[in-house]
């Protein structure tokens, strides 16, 4: 089947597309491959016509406008778009007949909002306006100062609105909670006569408003710019701040025609000629890009990518939002990414998701789609990217997570993934944190340091009594993260075989290495303690901690001497040699992963609850 | 590259004390293995090469009947040359073949 929708392998393009995919999917319910075939067969309807529409819908619902406007029949509105076959009589149609009709209640309440603002002039749309609206209108601002004057102090009002202190202005929240009160009173002779009266200047108001909304005109009329941007889809985006028509100076007509040259991708428009710091946050801005070669990344390069700004603006729907954190997976393959960040979506929905567990909700929707389509999976690069904070102020926590094949071949093993996956006590800056451990294996970077941290933790706490109770729990964690360590940093060594075949089938080997490794520090480590096991817990910590400290400032020689001399008081011959020989081989010869071979020992002396490996 | 060489043949060489200590100190008994290795350990960690050459030599000369004896002198001897970065590596590799010695 031909695809309409393909990844193009620039990121910031392929995330608009699925959050196209996502957005179509979320206002009109169509999965990837229905969408496909509706725009083969009704391109010019599911751009002009439904995608304006599902956008405005979101960005409403988002916000918290349920209900608002009119609820809108899919089926019968994508009927009527077939009659009409130009791309501007498709989008006439939804602008008019739809989107406006949406955002009626919303700019009812944006116009309401203006005028509780008491430095707001409505004298000035006395020109805009008939002079029916106009006056109720007036009476709404007259109404409104007389009941904060004659009420301001009043205490039964205050108590209405909840309020300690008295009352100098009204805000949207204030009008909701007069107005549930007013309609839930059914005596109306206990209804304050001035409070009545502002509730049905309000009530008024509104009517008055609505209509004014539905019988727009659908052309401009000449009126002077400023007074024009009364009538305005009452929209703003933290992300794309004054981009095209969320510009707080644009009246709806000038939106209207924004939009549709966003759609048609009418590059002569100014807002659309470059992609910069306004299209994304995490585009540098035309003039802090300095580098000249660089410096028109215009959208002359994408010319043949006629939606470009459709899926620009969808940019942001490929996150799923969690606890304050946006994230979204993308890997080459826009059927794969999809699949994926579908089912996180629907586990995020279904499931109650702590802050800190996304990632391993995440991660396990991940594996699981791996698991599914096993046989591609190994193509892919896949790539998690999040960010806290968007917007042109300021960049919160971003992080592009790039997941190589090698730490991917690792995770699909379950006993790594689930050993990896958990949390570390850690002493932060003197603040006690977790540390997840898959994450930063993820992040690629060496696991070793956050045991190091947390054995700190285990040895520097205070009560020496409940240490001797105490057990280390995380000493399978800590032997899997010494030998994973191990395994990468020899492969970070090895780097004469880059080109030649063995490179391409080194990580189907190298997961059996890292067994082996797992096997080997195991056995290392219940040698030590079998060695050890007449000695008192005590004096095994008290070495387990010199011999620690030894670790932690990279002092081999010395961990060696701490370590020999105490095997030099053994007996039991037979069982220090093999030691003997580790030592030699494992930590004297090797200056590179010396500290992960010396894990198991310290594993050894330390109490911990560890079950038997296989 | 020469330095790396360098290092290969020395490491070589380090390996060959290992395999060679444990039979030039065989015969030892336990108690007088247990000393030497003991004194040995506080020399190498206070850094003194000279103390533990002295040291070290004393014990080998003792045993000058032994022809492993002999040939370790010979290998300590071509390392002594070396710069003092590799001395904490063949002295541990020494003390580590005394200690796997069979009595």
């Amino acid at each position: 089947m031909q695809k309409e929708l393909e990844f193009t392998g620039n990121w910031f393009i392929d995330l608009g597309i699925l959050g196209f995919v996502n957005l179509m999917e979320e206002v009109y319910g169509w999965d990837l491959e229905r969408l496909n075939k509706e725009i083969l067969s009704e391109k010019e309807i599911v751009f002009y016509g439904l995608f304006p529409v599902a956008y405005f819908k979101n960005w409403l619902l988002v916000r918290g406008y349920k209900g608002s406007g009119v609820e809108i029949v899919y089926e019968e509105m994508i009927n009527r778009l077939k009659q009409f076959k130009a791309e501007q009589q498709i989008f006439n149609e939804v602008w008019w007949s739809y989107i406006t009709s949406m955002f009626k209640e919303a700019w009812v309440e944006s116009v309401i909002k203006k005028l509780l603002d008491k430095n707001q002039m409505y004298e000035k749309w006395r020109d805009l306006l008939e002079t029916s609206h106009f006056i109720s209108i007036s009476n709404f601002v007259e109404s409104l100062e007389r009941l904060i004057n004659s009420h301001g102090n009043d205490p039964d009002f205050k108590n209405l609105l909840g309020k300690k202190q008295e009352v100098k202005s009204l805000k949207i929240d204030d009008l909701r909670k007069i107005e549930n009160y007013c309609n839930s009173t059914d005596r109306e002779d206990l209804l304050d006569k001035d409070l009545s009266s502002f509730f049905k200047s309000l009530q008024e108001l509104k009517k008055s408003l609505r209509e004014h909304w539905e019988n727009l005109p659908q052309k401009a009329i000449k009126i002077n710019d400023k007074s024009r941007i009364l009538f305005r889809l009452p929209i703003d985006h933290g992300f794309f701040k004054n981009f095209m028509f969320f510009n707080q100076n644009k009246n709806i007509w000038e939106q209207k025609e924004l939009m549709y040259k966003l759609v048609k991708f009418d590059i002569d428009e100014n807002s659309l000629q470059k992609i910069d710091k306004t299209v994304n946050k995490l585009f540098p801005s035309d003039k802090e890009f300095s580098n000249e070669a660089y410096t028109q990344f215009s959208t002359r390069n994408f010319e043949n990518m006629d939606k470009l700004f459709v899926f620009l603006l969808c940019f942001p729907e490929a996150f799923n939002r969690v606890g304050g954190i946006n994230i979204a997976f993308y890997s080459n393959s826009l059927e794969f990414s999809y699949k994926v960040n579908k089912r996180i979506k629907v586990v995020l929905n279904r499931e109650d998701v702590k802050d800190n567990s996304i990632l391993n909700f995440t991660w396990r929707q991940i594996i699981d789609t791996l698991w599914e389509y096993k046989a591609s999976w190994a193509l892919e690069n896949m790539y998690l990217i999040q960010y806290r904070k968007l917007d042109n102020q300021s960049q919160q926590d971003v992080e592009y997570l790039g997941i190589s094949k090698l730490q991917a071949e690792f995770i699909i093993d379950d006993k790594i993934r689930e050993t990896l996956n958990q949390k570390i006590k850690v002493l932060e800056k003197g603040d006690r944190q977790y540390q997840w451990l898959l994450q930063e294996f993820i992040k690629n970077r060496p696991l070793l340091p956050i045991f190091y941290r947390n054995l700190r933790l285990y040895f520097s706490s205070k009560d020496s009594q409940k240490r001797r109770g105490g057990d280390f729990k995380n000493t399978n964690a800590l032997i899997y993260a010494a030998a994973l360590d191990k395994v990468i940093a020899d492969l970070g060594i090895e780097k004469t075989n880059l080109f030649s075949n063995d490179f391409f089938h080194k990580s189907k080997s190298v997961l059996k290495e890292t067994k082996d490794t797992i096997q080997r520090y195991f056995s290392l480590m219940f040698a030590i303690r079998e060695l050890f096991s007449q000695e008192s817990v005590d004096n095994k910590n008290s070495l387990a901690y010199r011999l620690f400290s030894r670790l932690k400032r990279k002092q081999k020689y010395p961990f060696v001497n701490e370590l020999l001399k105490e095997l030099n008081r053994k007996d039991n011959k037979d069982e220090v040699e093999p030691l003997i020989k580790h030592l030699f081989e494992n930590i004297l010869a090797n200056d590179k992963t010396w500290q992960s071979e010396a894990i198991p020992i310290i594993a050894g002396l330390i109490k911990g609850g560890v079950s038997n490996e296989e | 590259m020469r330095n790396e060489i360098k290092e290969t043949e020395i490491l070589s060489k380090i390996k060959l004390i290992k395999e060679k200590a444990p039979r030039a100190f065989s015969g030892v008994s336990e108690s007088y293995r247990q000393k030497v290795v003991y004194n040995l350990l506080n020399i190498v960690r206070s850094g003194d090469m000279r103390q533990f050459l002295w040291t070290l030599l004393r014990l080998l000369n003792a045993r000058r009947e032994s022809d492993e004896a002999k040939e370790l002198v010979k290998i300590i001897n071509e390392l002594y040359g070396y710069e003092s970065k590799f001395f904490e590596k063949w002295a541990y590799s020494i003390i580590m073949g005394i200690m796997s010695a069979k009595e």
